[in-house]
């Protein structure tokens, strides 16, 4: 049993790196990533997005690639026992247990989301997608999701959403039960150059919009371009108790020309250019580039750990980390950022753009852009399609660190594994589906495992990886078999920068999340996640950490009992 | 779009189109034969797969 656990490989280099980046590449580069641009201003955010990438997002990957790399050599492939074997000290393996927690919960409603794409794309392939405005397109996401109403998927469509729902489930499990090389690797394959294939075709099409509608002239490639790219933002304010509030982002001469004439006649409204400098200084801004690059790359989710730790000792990680960096890099900024909101702003405007999260953005503004454009059905189903794509590399890639870990603790074969994992997956999914008013289970579970222990894992990683293993033997671990060099300043940037940022931005993101604090003096307000818990108790959101910390405490029941973890068999590394 | 709106997203799309094509490249250029045998679905470490994929090669060469 331990034997065939343990000669469990990669195949081959470009294939590690295709599942590396199939698991990065996800909903969130298309959908998350533009939103977050737009609102916080292109050019400012990307100034951004650049130092977060350098000083968090490729060190982290470095990190974790170099650990997991190591970690594998002694028959360790997950979390718990990656941790401890690096650590020496039993409370990695506790710690560890968060690596676990983070994916497969993540999955859990991830693989729901996964069935819309899905069900969305054999929508338009069979000609099914009717929508003529944006309030029946909303009720279609509704009504298909069941965010109007607890348990409304099972009683009214269930068997619509539960047919892409198993679809997904089959597909999921039954490349986890063919194994890396011939399960994730190879449908990782095939998925990552049918993903890049299907986005040039729809970036194509949406460059060459230019002006959809000639009566309504604002709503142009062009402005759509320019809402996502430029540096400063020019916007419509409104004075609210004494305070200028942001109403309105302004783009395009005609807009602009409207709101100057309201202005003249509202004096409570203003128009304000915000200037890239100004943009800058909005810790804000910050905080959401650091954290779009950290959950894009999927670091901190004890993903690539894994993941590395199925390479062998003379496999390289420093080009493999930097390829499935910039693979991810690619499609987030260069599909990602030329896609969404353009052909959004092309057809509907920036005011229906505006404001929307990332659900609205993809499943009620987006459809409508497909039924207003020639050869919409086409181009929907593409572009559905091509999300489930980007969506189901990263699913797999979830349940990876858990099958692993049954196998490592229980001492079972991969088949009883994802039977085990398959069922409480599951069920936990049932209940995602099943409380799906307003998202509300959904949207907690991302809060606390999806966000909350991601800061979590990844602060105590790079911690470990700079100040306890040490930037040296770290990086000579990293560069052992390397087909690149780590550029020199990368030791100071690991040593101090990486850390020190990271736990800034977590910090950050703890002290306005979930204390509810904010800065610049400004009046703070609880977190509604908080009072979701514990001043306005709702039974969702704690049934929904419920689910998390029941989970977490069987993974940490496991650990403590698995023989594999106990001192005497643990493999120490050279320390 | 205004004129700095152009410069970002050029600079932004060709920074990490030019990583992506570079790192592909030397990721292609670099793979080892050894390996992209077991892409067949053939263990690298198991004898009998490296005599295979020996015999294959020799036959190849062989015309």
């Amino acid at each position: 049993m331990e034997g065939e656990e343990f000669t469990e490989r990669w195949s081959n280099r470009a294939g590690v790196i295709l599942a590396v980046a199939g698991s990065a590449v996800g909903l969130g580069n298309f959908l998350r990533f533009p939103g977050q641009a737009a609102q916080y201003g292109g050019g400012a955010f990307m100034l951004a997005y650049f130092i977060a990438l350098i000083l968090i997002g490729l060190p982290l990957c470095w990190a974790e690639w170099s650990m997991g790399r190591s970690a594998g050599q002694a028959g360790y492939h997950s979390c718990p026992g990656i941790l401890y074997y690096l650590l020496g000290k039993r409370w990695g393996k506790y710690i560890g247990v968060i690596g676990i927690v983070i994916p497969v919960i993540i999955y859990m409603y991830y693989a729901f989301i996964e069935s819309w794409c899905l069900a969305y794309a054999a929508q338009y392939l069979f000609g099914g997608m009717e929508i003529s405005s944006v309030k029946e397109s909303t009720a279609a996401f509704l009504n298909f999701t069941g965010a109007g109403e607890n348990g409304s998927v099972f009683r009214k469509d269930f068997k619509e959403v539960g047919i892409f729902l198993c679809i997904v489930c089959i597909i999921n499990f039954w490349m986890l039960y063919r194994g890396i090389s011939r399960g994730i690797e190879l449908f990782c394959m095939f998925a990552m150059p049918l993903l890049f294939i299907c986005g040039v075709l729809i970036l194509v099409r949406v460059l060459t919009l230019g002006v959809p509608n000639v009566q309504k002239p604002e709503n142009s490639l062009n402005n759509g371009l320019g809402f996502m790219w430029n540096p400063s933002k020019i916007v419509l304010e409104e004075n609210v108790n004494g305070e200028w509030e942001r109403r309105e982002d302004l783009i395009g001469q005609v807009q602009i020309e409207k709101a100057e004439l309201r202005a003249l006649s509202e004096p409570n409204l203003r128009i304000r250019k915000m200037g890239p400098l100004e943009l800058l200084r909005n810790p804000q801004l910050w905080l959401a580039a650091a954290g779009q690059v950290f959950f894009s790359l999927s670091v901190g989710f004890g993903i690539i750990l894994t993941y590395a730790s199925y390479l062998r000792r003379e496999d390289d990680v420093v080009l493999s980390g930097f390829a499935a960096c910039s693979t991810n890099g690619f499609c987030e900024v260069a599909l990602g950022g030329l896609i969404t909101i353009p052909a959004a702003v092309a057809f509907l405007g920036v005011a229906g753009v505006a404001g929307q999260g990332t659900f609205g953005l993809g499943f009620v503004a987006l459809p409508m852009v497909f039924t207003m454009m020639p050869w919409g059905n086409f181009f929907g189903f593409l572009f559905y399609f091509f999300l489930f794509l980007a969506a189901i590399t990263s699913s797999i890639s979830m349940l990876q660190p858990g099958i692993a870990f049954l196998e490592e603790a229980m001492k079972v074969k991969r088949r009883t594994s994802c039977l085990i994992l398959g069922s409480i997956t599951t069920a936990g999914m049932l209940f995602v589906v099943y409380f799906s008013k307003d998202f509300k289970a959904l949207d907690t579970l991302d809060f606390w495992a999806g966000t909350f222990l991601i800061f979590f894992l990844a602060s105590i990683q790079i911690v470990l990886f700079s100040w306890i293993l040490g930037v040296e033997s770290g990086l000579q671990e990293a560069e052992f078999g390397a087909l690149m060099k780590i550029p020199k300043i990368f030791k100071w940037i690991l040593r101090w920068v990486s850390p020190v940022f990271l736990l800034v931005v977590s910090f950050s993101w703890f002290w306005l999340n979930v204390l509810g604090m904010s800065f610049g003096g400004k009046k703070g307000e609880v977190s509604g996640y908080i009072k979701d818990l514990f001043i306005e108790p709702d039974k969702v959101a704690q049934m929904a950490v419920g689910l998390i910390l029941a989970f977490g405490l069987w993974v940490f029941y496991l650990v403590i009992r698995s023989e594999r973890y106990d001192e005497q068999n643990m493999k120490w590394r050279d320390r | 779009m205004t004129i700095g709106g152009w410069i970002i997203m050029i600079v932004s799309v060709s920074v990490v189109t030019i990583a992506f094509i570079w790192s592909v490249v030397r990721v292609m250029c670099s793979a080892d034969e050894k390996h992209m045998v077991h892409g067949l679905g053939m263990d690298p470490n198991a004898e009998d797969a490296l005599h295979e994929a020996h015999q294959k090669t020799k036959r190849k060469n062989n015309g």
